[in-house]
């Protein structure tokens, strides 16, 4: 009985660490994939500020101009 | 890790660039930065918790019985019911165990260090947006003179609803 609960205890842990490290490796990966779609988001919203930057600096140009010709 | 408000790198606020290594910065503390004993935490977790590690124990344990039962007979060093491999098994148990419980506090640890730095993501997510707000609204008053000059100018606007 002791022999048969001692091999149980010799397998379990090992295969309990077999478990978490697939399960780490899996954590790993999914942050990886999500650190590049966050590459991407951040230039996304970037972009988006840029734009209206651009934008606004048109738009007080024209703001400018109507204020010169009226 | 530090946190620096940067308007044109919202979510690469934490990132570090380390060269070859992990793109996620979570990863990259969590595993290129660990102490030694973070590592030996690891190293020994993860040759334990494989398929070799398991198949060699088996061979080990069926060749210690199959030695002592059969082949030796009479002059076995641990007859049955193998009193010195139970002590072995015991000794195993008593490594892994400690080992399983390193490993565990390493994955908090992962765990606490991705919560950290969502957090830090998000809140820097958080000022673009703000501030992405804010030049909207300037916009729309700049656009709004320019309808009101316009308007002036030429009677009568339709606002778009």
């Amino acid at each position: 009985m002791n022999l048969l609960l001692s091999l149980q205890a010799t397998y379990a842990g090992p295969i309990v660490l077999l478990a978490g490290n697939r399960q780490s490796a899996k954590d790993r990966a999914t942050l990886e994939h999500a650190a590049s779609e966050a590459d991407k988001g951040g230039e996304a919203i970037n972009q988006i500020l840029r734009e209206i930057r651009k934008n606004t600096t048109l738009t007080l140009a024209m703001l400018e101009d109507l204020e010169k010709g009226a | 890790m530090a946190v620096e408000a940067s308007p044109e790198t919202p979510t690469g606020v934490l990132r570090k660039h380390l060269p070859g290594g992990y793109l996620h910065p979570v990863n990259q503390v969590h595993v290129e930065e660990a102490t030694l004993g973070e590592r030996m935490a690891d190293r020994v977790a993860g040759a334990i918790g494989t398929w070799p590690f398991l198949i060699a124990q088996g061979v080990l344990i069926v060749g210690w019985v199959v030695v002592n039962a059969i082949w030796l007979l009479n002059k076995s060093w641990d007859p049955y019911p193998f009193i010195l491999l139970n002590l072995m098994f015991s000794i195993q148990a008593a490594y892994t165990g400690p080992v399983l419980l390193l490993a565990g506090n390493r994955a908090a640890q992962y765990d606490r260090l991705r919560l950290e730095h969502t957090a830090a993501v998000e809140e820097a997510a958080t000022r673009v947006t703000l501030e992405i707000l804010k030049e909207i609204e300037k916009n729309t008053e700049c656009t709004l003179k320019v309808a009101e000059h316009i308007r002036r100018r030429h009677g009568e606007f339709h606002r778009p609803a």
